[in-house]
């Protein structure tokens, strides 16, 4: 579920990135500003629930629009927030309550409307399975922007380590106690003598 | 094949898949040290040459920092994600560090990350920038309200004064606000305690740095 809402999330983003790079960037103009205004209004669905798209996803799509050579023209601004009340109407037809409740099919649309999104200026979404994250990469392969979350781990994880020092430990104390019920250490001393 | 040939290729693979386990064990254990150590051996080799690996490189030359109050948008680069552009540092505690655009473990490896949905600095919001507690941001400890953080960038040059540290939880939707125009604040996070040794931390230390000096980016 998470993973969907994720997706969801960068869905949206990437409704805003299918303009055609133009001229070079020059900050965020009057039409691309309308995009995030779009991107930020509140949806009201049929549990009278008011749903907002996070703000993390919105300032990557700024960050995005502020890039050298990508402007996005009046008439593909349009689109996009055409695509966007699309996409809010789909979830005001829901009963959710929160954003992670959107149900399945709702959220497959969202994802085959971002697959084709991505194709039209090469942008990829991708989902990696071992951290959970879906990523939109552009045709050059650099990340636009990612659903991990905006605060990282950034100290060091000695899960693995006590992981492995754990098993390795019941091992030790399994052997030993295996080898004492066979009456290993008790033929050793046989031995000796 | 028969049982023989069978019995004499055990010989043989038995060794490799224990040596294998082995090594595998090993590396999953003492994997955390090896990070450790390499983010220690970055420290260390900071002024090598770019590019330098993990797909990460620099466009960091801050030998044209405009004097002026302002710097026009159309002469300042976005940087692209794993891009050095900048330096933070301050110098009563000894902090003095590259900063990426982007926050990747990759990038996390060879200094601090700023996250992308943040703004850059001059461009009057909030500027997210994560670092690791046992190496780039260990200073961040004796930071003291007050203090002084500097961020030089290509275009600009930048200075911040400390005037909050607070320690949070890492998902506290109120530790800082992305959208937020009012001032421009650095927000700088480090996992907390500094010491322990555990597993995953769910705490951080969040320093907060209003700008004070460093011109305005502005739209021509």
């Amino acid at each position: 579920m998470k993973k969907s809402f994720a997706t969801i999330c960068l869905v949206l983003l990437l409704i805003t990135s299918t303009g055609v790079n133009v001229f070079a960037a020059s900050g965020i103009s009057a039409d691309e500003q309308r995009v995030l205004d779009a991107l930020s209004q509140s949806v009201t669905t049929q549990a009278g629930v008011s749903l907002t798209l996070p703000s993390r996803y919105i300032s990557q799509a700024k960050t995005y629009m502020l890039k050298d050579g990508v402007d996005l023209t009046a008439s593909q601004c349009d689109q996009i927030i055409a695509k966007t009340n699309e996409a809010a109407a789909l979830i005001a037809a829901t009963s959710a309550t929160r954003l992670l409740e959107i149900p399945l099919d709702v959220q497959s649309k969202f994802v085959e409307q971002a697959k084709g999104a991505a194709s039209v200026i090469g942008l990829t979404l991708s989902y990696n399975a071992t951290t959970r994250e879906t990523t939109v990469t552009d045709a050059s392969g650099s990340i636009v922007a990612t659903s991990g979350s905006t605060v990282k781990q950034t100290g060091t994880d000695f899960s693995g380590t006590f992981l492995i020092g754990g098993l390795l430990a019941v091992l030790i104390l399994a052997s030993g106690v295996y080898a004492k019920k066979s009456n290993l250490f008790a033929r050793n001393n046989v031995d000796l003598q | 094949m028969n049982k023989r040939t069978k019995r004499l290729m055990a010989y043989a693979y038995m060794p490799l898949v224990f040596m294998l386990i082995g090594y595998l064990t090993m590396y999953i254990a003492f994997k955390p040290f090896l990070d450790i150590g390499f983010s220690v051996a970055d420290l260390v080799i900071a002024n090598r040459e770019f590019p330098i690996g993990d797909g990460l490189h620099s466009i960091f030359q801050p030998v044209n920092i405009t004097e002026s109050d302002t710097v026009p948008m159309s002469e300042i680069v976005i940087p692209e994600y794993g891009t050095h552009y900048a330096e933070i540092s301050c110098d009563r505690i000894n902090l003095s560090v590259p900063i990426y655009f982007g926050d990747s473990k990759e990038v996390l490896r060879h200094g601090a990350g700023q996250y992308m949905g943040s703004e850059l600095p001059g461009f009057g919001g909030t500027i997210l920038i994560a670092g690791h507690n046992t190496t780039f941001f260990l200073p961040l400890k004796d930071l003291e309200k007050g203090d002084l953080l500097r961020i030089v960038t290509n275009y600009g040059d930048y200075e911040y004064e400390t005037i909050a540290i607070k320690i949070l939880d890492h998902d506290d939707p109120k530790a800082f606000d992305l959208l937020q125009r009012e001032r421009e604040l650095l927000v700088a996070y480090t996992c907390y305690p500094f010491e322990a040794i555990s597993g995953v931390k769910t705490q951080r230390l969040f320093v907060y740095a209003e700008r004070i000096n460093g011109p305005d980016v502005i739209e021509e």
